[in-house]
């Protein structure tokens, strides 16, 4: 069967048999190259869901502001309220475990139907190749992308050379919590380097990097959409927005920019799934991954810990040990 | 009328006369995001690929912040904008008419905003017709057109290897005449603006907005609603690079009798939008901030100045990091 059916199924059972009250998963979306995030209630709805190679946006804050959102009704009772489910890619799995971790909820609120994941298609670099105002449509055929133009022609682009560049060097394809899994996992390349960038970066000198921060971030509007897709970044409250005190101004004066996006990407060290959707949701186009993977790299090498793995086990900037790094460490 | 062209590949003999005329001259160019308006620096530009700015043209009138105020403990002053004259060139006819709306909120009622009037007063734009509409474009079904001179000053049609130049307003005339371009035919720009037509022509109008606006309203509560803005993670996405979207908040920055006072711009899909100090929001749901987006855009707007506020440009459809799409919302909530 295919994956997207047994998705299917499987939503149809657990709505209907009253396991689950909510599958979140994806619909088809209104533009070419495009799945978006739904919330499944009726087990008639359910073949409304999809699974394909545009399933990039992450489901874990979906099931995470639905919990909170039934806690504060009236008449929840946790004695019986149902599963939530969710078809979670590895990535997604990973933002659970760390809501687990986080105390946000407990392994029983969930059905976690995982998937195997397969590189997912950067739509951003189809629609620059095409060109926004010729492409019509677009499916994933194979190892091709198939492009319906607005005058009715049909191209074929690789999709290898199209693959979102978070997925492309991502080695974890095993979602780390499942109660079932789907699919088959892609490898990336062998010689698939996740942290290219960050050694881009890390190579130039200090006036380089400030100019590149400059760059990039001083393209940021402030929409705040890497923080409201970003699965660790749930606070009620953001320090972006706090005005009493006020840690950084309301809007685009360059150093607010830079600080915004440095303590935002700092508050996820440790706690970063490198979904990468920080990156895919800015609508500027900013290279935001640079900073999230070059935490994910400085925990890894001098925590080993990567974050998600494992809802037991203790989170590195959650816990001390005399021999962490650096002595001065809060 | 004041009209005349150029060659396709000679159009800097309008931009540099534009220069010569005064104006800081702005033009489309690919950018790290897509396209921008970036300042010209002479020879040819190359408007291959070229749909829309990635943000719109809003920003060169409205910035996203601005400090317009200055105060100590005896007085506040207003800050002067500046002086210079701008000429963006390249402008869609969605995103000239989003000006020419928000227009209406700035000038034509009530209070005058000096700084946005100031800014709007020196600034010309040439409007790039469109000939090749996205997917994503809708504006001959909010009152637009491929072709619309709302808000424009100089509008330019492709008509083989010419560019014709209209000029639509007193500015844009004057700023034509001192051109000198070469003379163009009445004949000649009749039959490009019937090009154009076929190009209105031929973009499916989604709705019939007089039959839209009636119907989002009474389907205030409609479950609908909920619907469509469930995927929403209530960032500003939209609203920032909206044309016409054109709320702001407000804030003090300052200590011991003195500070400045700014603006920038605010977003109703976003949580702290209308947030009361008590902490209680009458939108407190992402559903309920997106209606009122939406509402804005084809009901509030033209009760208040009886025009539809959006104009199908479909920036805010293609910068939906989870595809709440504007054209779907309102098809959803005015049901079958």
């Amino acid at each position: 069967m295919a994956v997207e059916d047994e998705i299917r199924a499987k939503a149809r059972e657990l709505l209907a048999s009253g396991k689950a009250e909510v599958v979140v998963g994806f619909v088809a979306g209104t533009v070419p190259l495009t799945a978006r995030p739904a919330l499944i209630k009726e087990a008639a709805d359910a073949d409304r869901l999809v699974w394909n190679r545009c399933c990039t946006p992450g489901l874990a804050r979906y099931v995470l502001d639905y919990i909170r959102d039934r806690r504060k009704r009236r008449d929840f009772d946790a004695a019986k309220a149902k599963k939530v489910a969710v078809v979670a890619k590895p990535c997604d799995a990973r933002a659970l475990v760390t809501y687990i971790q986080e105390n946000q909820f407990a392994p029983g609120d969930l059905f976690v139907v995982g998937v195997h994941c397969a590189p997912m298609v950067d739509r951003r670099k189809v629609f620059e190749e095409v060109g926004a105002y010729r492409l019509e449509e677009a499916r994933v055929d194979g190892d091709a992308i198939v492009i319906t133009t607005t005058d009715g022609g049909e191209e074929r682009l690789p999709l290898g050379d199209y693959v979102d560049a978070s997925c492309a060097v991502c080695a974890r394809l095993e979602p780390p919590l499942a109660d079932v899994t789907y699919g088959e996992a892609v490898a990336p390349p062998a010689d698939a380097d996740p942290y290219a960038r960050v050694r881009e970066h890390e190579a130039r000198g200090s006036d380089e990097r400030w100019a590149w921060l400059e760059e990039e971030l001083g393209r940021c509007i402030r929409c705040y959409a890497c923080r409201q897709v970003c699965p660790a970044c749930y606070c009620e409250e953001c320090f972006a927005e706090q005005r009493n005190p006020a840690w950084i101004g309301p809007a685009t004066a360059e150093e607010d920019l830079v600080a915004f996006h440095l303590v935002r990407v700092f508050h996820t060290a440790g706690r970063c799934v490198e979904c990468g959707e920080c990156e895919r949701a800015c609508p500027m186009n900013i290279q935001l991954r640079v900073l999230s993977e070059k935490l994910v790299k400085d925990v890894a090498e001098k925590f080993g810990y990567v974050a998600g793995e494992d809802a037991e086990v203790s989170p590195p900037l959650a816990t001390y040990k005399p021999d962490d790094p650096n002595e001065d460490f809060m | 009328m004041v009209a005349g062209k150029v060659k396709r590949n000679e159009l800097s003999t309008f931009l540099e006369a534009a220069k010569a005329a005064g104006y800081d001259v702005f033009a489309p160019a690919r950018a790290a995001e897509g396209w921008a308006f970036v300042p010209y620096e002479g020879g040819e530009v190359d408007l291959d690929g070229y749909l829309l700015t990635t943000a719109s043209v809003k920003g060169f009138v409205l910035p996203q912040l601005e400090a317009f105020l200055t105060y100590d403990d005896d007085d506040g002053r207003l800050v002067p904008t500046a002086e210079s004259k701008l000429l963006v060139f390249g402008v869609r006819p969605c995103d000239a008419r989003a000006l020419a709306l928000v227009d209406k909120v700035y000038r034509d009622r009530g209070f005058r905003d000096p700084q946005y009037l100031a800014r709007r007063d020196n600034t010309l734009l040439v409007v790039w017709a469109c000939d090749a509409p996205a997917p994503t474009c809708f504006c001959t079904s909010v009152g637009g057109g491929p072709a619309d001179e709302a808000g424009a000053d100089v509008i330019i049609y492709k008509s083989g290897d010419d560019l014709l130049l209209e000029g639509v307003s007193a500015k844009g005339e004057e700023l034509l005449k001192a051109a000198k371009l070469e003379k163009v035919s009445d004949a000649e720009l009749d039959e490009a603006k019937a090009t154009y037509a076929k190009v209105a022509e031929a973009m499916t109008p989604l709705w019939d907005l007089e039959a839209v606006r009636p119907k989002l309203y009474e389907n205030f509560d409609a479950a609908a609603w909920e619907e469509v803005a469930s995927r929403c993670v209530s960032c500003g996405a939209c609203t920032f690079v909206c044309p016409s979207c054109h709320c702001f908040d407000v804030v003090d920055e300052g200590k011991h009798g003195r500070g400045r006072r700014l603006r920038f711009w605010d977003a109703c899909t976003q949580s702290l939008f209308t947030l009361h100090a008590s902490g209680h929001n009458p939108r407190e749901r992402a559903s309920q901030r997106y209606r009122q987006r939406v509402l804005h855009k084809f009901y509030y707007f033209h009760e208040n100045w009886g025009e539809n506020l959006c104009v199908g440009c479909g920036r805010c459809v293609v910068a939906c990091p989870t595809n709440v799409d504007i054209r779907e919302a309102v098809t959803l909530v005015i049901g079958p």
